[in-house]
């Protein structure tokens, strides 16, 4: 369970993020929508702990700064950036340090395997392409077997084959009862997947929609409702 | 130094040093450049070890001051230019450098922030090991020390000077009760510190003048030893070299009291991390910089561009659209053309025409200009202008004209600003020395010769070697074909000065410079045909 409560992040002035509230439960898929600038960077930036701010994040009901919330916490970030000079399985080993964990190897070579990078386990970091950074990221994040996860942007610069393994990672993880947030701007690429649905604009949740309630209306015609009108219909 | 880290912790940090290191070794031995570099490092350090033997000898004999009071000066130099800057950079949150990889994968992960700090902190500790290490041979060799006494430094350095640094670190990056007001107070005090040393240094050079007994009296001085946590640790190396006084002996024993209180507040403070947010914004200035410098631009960590507002009449089409998009963006800069190496030039033209003003140089006076021209134009470190930026866009190659005149394009206003600069370096001196004007012209040719040398010397390295050799491989490359054109125009000059006149000498340079100039252009050219440089 993810639960942000009155969450508000100011630059000066500015309020990049005011007085945000929202939850997403175990085994569901929140998505985070917005235009650019919406704020959603700085929701997900405070939320893995990268930022400072007021209010409250819990991820399993504790403080998302605690080292044991962090535990079982994963994310991954719109910008992948690997250590230059350890390899693809190094990175895999390190997280294997970071978070203590105890994974068969063969959990391990299963995993690459799904992202086609069993044979680039020996490339360096600043050998690899963008999109093969982006599925580096994605494993070392899957590789913590996490209760909440968060994605920003996870399918940009992964080929159909990747986009298509990811969308069935995040359904098994649904399906573990792991809590999901993905935040985009590829609403074709989610549609099938979200459970709940956050519209950001101005620093603030402007709307929010359970796919149990809207049922066969289009995600995209619920997003342009919301973001070309004042206000949105959906349940603020 | 466990400060509230985790022994998990310290494995994971381990892992990522130890895995880095190797691969990091492993790659570099790959590479034959690898070898050649350690060989000129190892000529430098012979060279500066057997260079500094006779300097110090030197230094003490003609002073008549003891060995160990030198040593204990340039000790004390060191702390003061070292740790006051530290303190001020840790107590703006700045100083420790983080990598995007660092924030990807260590903040979010379950690692005690504390222990991040430390992490970061260690990754800086081999090259401060390499100084001390240096120190300690030094003090063995150039100042006859006991092996067992520097012995004692090295291991204090590394133990003692360091709880205390990371404890600082760890109090300045790490608390989270002191408001921004509060930590600006403590910047400021700081900042008021590093001001104590420099009007103790006032006081002292008002009373004993310049030399260095004088510089010795300042940095011996009770005064400096006083002052808090640089001072006692600067008191705690006098009474390890030079033996017990009064206030030495306080003064170290405040200092270890200091590094005992810090050590504690650091362990028990708490710290959940919300330095992570300063600490992404200095990574990202810092990568950006960092980029830049790899690119051969000049960037400071932390400095913006700031644009203004600006318009151009273009004056022509294909290549020539470069030069006037150019003049474009140097418009809208707030200086124009003009940055820190202008006002170098302005600087050392002043200084040549007080100096030629007050000593009569006689003939030698255009050769002295000519000289300082030379020097200055070999050992400043080419900076890629706007050409080296043409070269990463793609709409460069687009452009329907050849490559030759894409390059002159896109380096012509390089020209200008060699002309501006030339200008600010031979006018004052010529003027002020009363250089016919015929003489002065050609001063000035020359400079952009040399400057046009340097810069089509820097292209055409950049076109075969730029993705072999890395940034000082390029400039070695690049000194040597300057150097190799430099050379022969010497030459020429020389003979053209003895067999006729200095005019004549200096038209041989300039026709020797502009015309190996010239070849390199058209070889440069290439860089300007594809993206893909013939060295990749």
């Amino acid at each position: 369970m993810l639960e942000i409560r009155d969450l508000t992040k100011a630059y000066g002035k500015y309020k990049a993020a005011d007085g945000v509230s929202f939850a997403v439960g175990n085994g569901e898929i929140g998505i985070l929508l917005g235009p650019n600038g919406a704020g959603k960077s700085t929701v997900i930036k405070s939320v893995a702990g990268l930022l400072r701010y007021k209010g409250i994040i819990l991820i399993k009901g504790m403080d998302a700064r605690s080292v044991e919330a962090k535990k079982v916490f994963a994310y991954v970030p719109e910008l992948p950036s690997m250590y230059e000079a350890l390899t693809v399985r190094e990175h895999i080993d390190f997280i294997m340090h970071a978070y203590h964990l105890q994974v068969t190897e063969e959990w391990i070579q299963n995993l690459l395997g799904r992202f086609e990078l069993l044979d680039k386990q020996d490339k360096l970091g600043n050998e690899l392409s963008k999109g093969m950074m982006q599925k580096v990221s994605i494993c070392c994040a899957l590789m913590i077997q996490p209760d909440v996860i968060l994605l920003d942007e996870p399918m940009v610069g992964l080929d159909p084959a990747a986009i298509k393994e990811l969308k069935q990672v995040i359904l098994e993880l649904k399906e573990a009862g792991a809590t999901v947030l993905i935040s985009t701007h590829m609403l074709e690429m989610v549609k099938e997947l979200w459970d709940i649905m956050f519209v950001m604009d101005k620093g603030r949740i402007i709307a929010s929609y359970r796919k149990s309630e809207v049922k066969e209306e289009d995600l995209e015609d619920l997003f342009f409702h919301v973001t070309d009108g004042e206000n949105g219909k959906g349940e603020a | 130094m466990n400060m509230g880290v985790r022994f998990g912790d310290l494995g994971a940090f381990f892992y990522l040093y130890r895995k880095s290191f190797k691969n990091r070794v492993k790659k570099a031995l790959h590479k034959p450049v690898t070898y050649l570099y350690l060989v000129l490092a190892i000529l430098y350090f012979a060279m500066i070890f057997g260079s500094f033997q006779v300097t110090f000898d030197q230094l003490c004999k003609g002073t008549g001051i003891e060995r160990a009071s030198v040593l204990t000066v340039i000790l004390t130099v060191l702390a003061l230019f070292l740790i006051p800057a530290n303190l001020i950079s840790y107590s703006k949150r700045k100083g420790l450098i983080f990598r995007p990889s660092d924030i990807h994968f260590l903040f979010p992960a379950p690692v005690s922030p504390k222990g991040v700090l430390l992490y970061a902190h260690v990754r800086t500790v081999f090259m401060e090991l390499v100084l001390n290490v240096t120190l300690t041979i030094g003090g063995v060799l150039w100042f006859h020390m006991p092996v067992w006494k520097m012995l004692l430094f090295l291991l204090f350095s590394c133990i003692v000077e360091n709880i205390l640094e990371a404890s600082l670190m760890v109090v300045c990056y790490g608390n989270e009760r002191l408001s921004r007001r509060q930590m600006f107070v403590f910047q400021l005090l700081m900042y008021a510190l590093m001001g104590s040393f420099v009007l103790i240094g006032i006081a002292v050079y008002m009373k004993e003048g310049t030399g260095f007994g004088a510089v010795a009296e300042y940095l011996h001085g009770p005064a400096i030893q006083m002052t808090p946590v640089v001072g006692w640790y600067i008191a705690l190396l006098h009474l390890f070299f030079l033996g017990p006084t009064t206030v030495n002996v306080v003064c170290s024993i405040l200092y270890f009291l200091a590094v005992f209180l810090l050590f504690v507040l650091a362990v028990r403070m708490k710290c959940t991390g919300a330095y992570y947010e300063d600490a992404i914004k200095f990574a990202e200035d810092y990568e950006e910089a960092r980029q830049k410098n790899r690119k051969g631009e000049m960037a400071i960590t932390g400095w913006k561009q700031k644009y203004g507002r600006a318009t151009v009449a273009y004056k022509g089409s294909y290549a020539k659209a470069l030069f006037y998009r150019q003049l474009l963006e140097y418009k809208k800069n707030r200086f124009f053309i003009f940055g820190f190496y202008t006002l170098l030039c302005f600087g050392i033209g002043i200084t040549l025409a007080i100096l030629g003003s007050k000593e009569d140089w006689g003939d030698m006076a255009p050769f002295v200009i000519l000289g300082v021209m030379a020097y200055l134009t070999f050992i400043y470190a080419a900076y890629t202008g706007k050409w080296g930026k043409e070269l990463t866009k793609p709409y460069t190659y687009l452009i329907p004209d050849s490559a030759f005149r894409k390059l002159w394009y896109a380096t012509l206003m390089e020209h200008v600003r060699s002309l501006v600069d030339g200008c600010l370096l031979t006018l004052p001196p010529s003027l002020a020395l009363g250089l016919p004007v015929f003489q002065i012209a050609l001063i000035l040719v020359v400079y952009v010769c040399l400057q046009a040398c340097k810069l089509y010397a820097e292209v055409m390295v950049e076109a075969f070697l730029g993705n072999i050799l890395g940034s000082v491989g390029k400039q070695f490359a690049r000194l040597f074909f300057e150097g190799l054109v430099i050379g022969l125009g010497i030459m020429g000059a020389a003979l053209g000065t003895i067999l006729v006149s200095l005019e004549v000498g200096m038209v041989v340079l300039i026709v020797v410079a502009a015309s190996l100039t010239a070849v390199m252009m058209i070889i440069a050219s290439i860089n300007f045909e594809r993206m893909e440089s013939v060295g990749g």
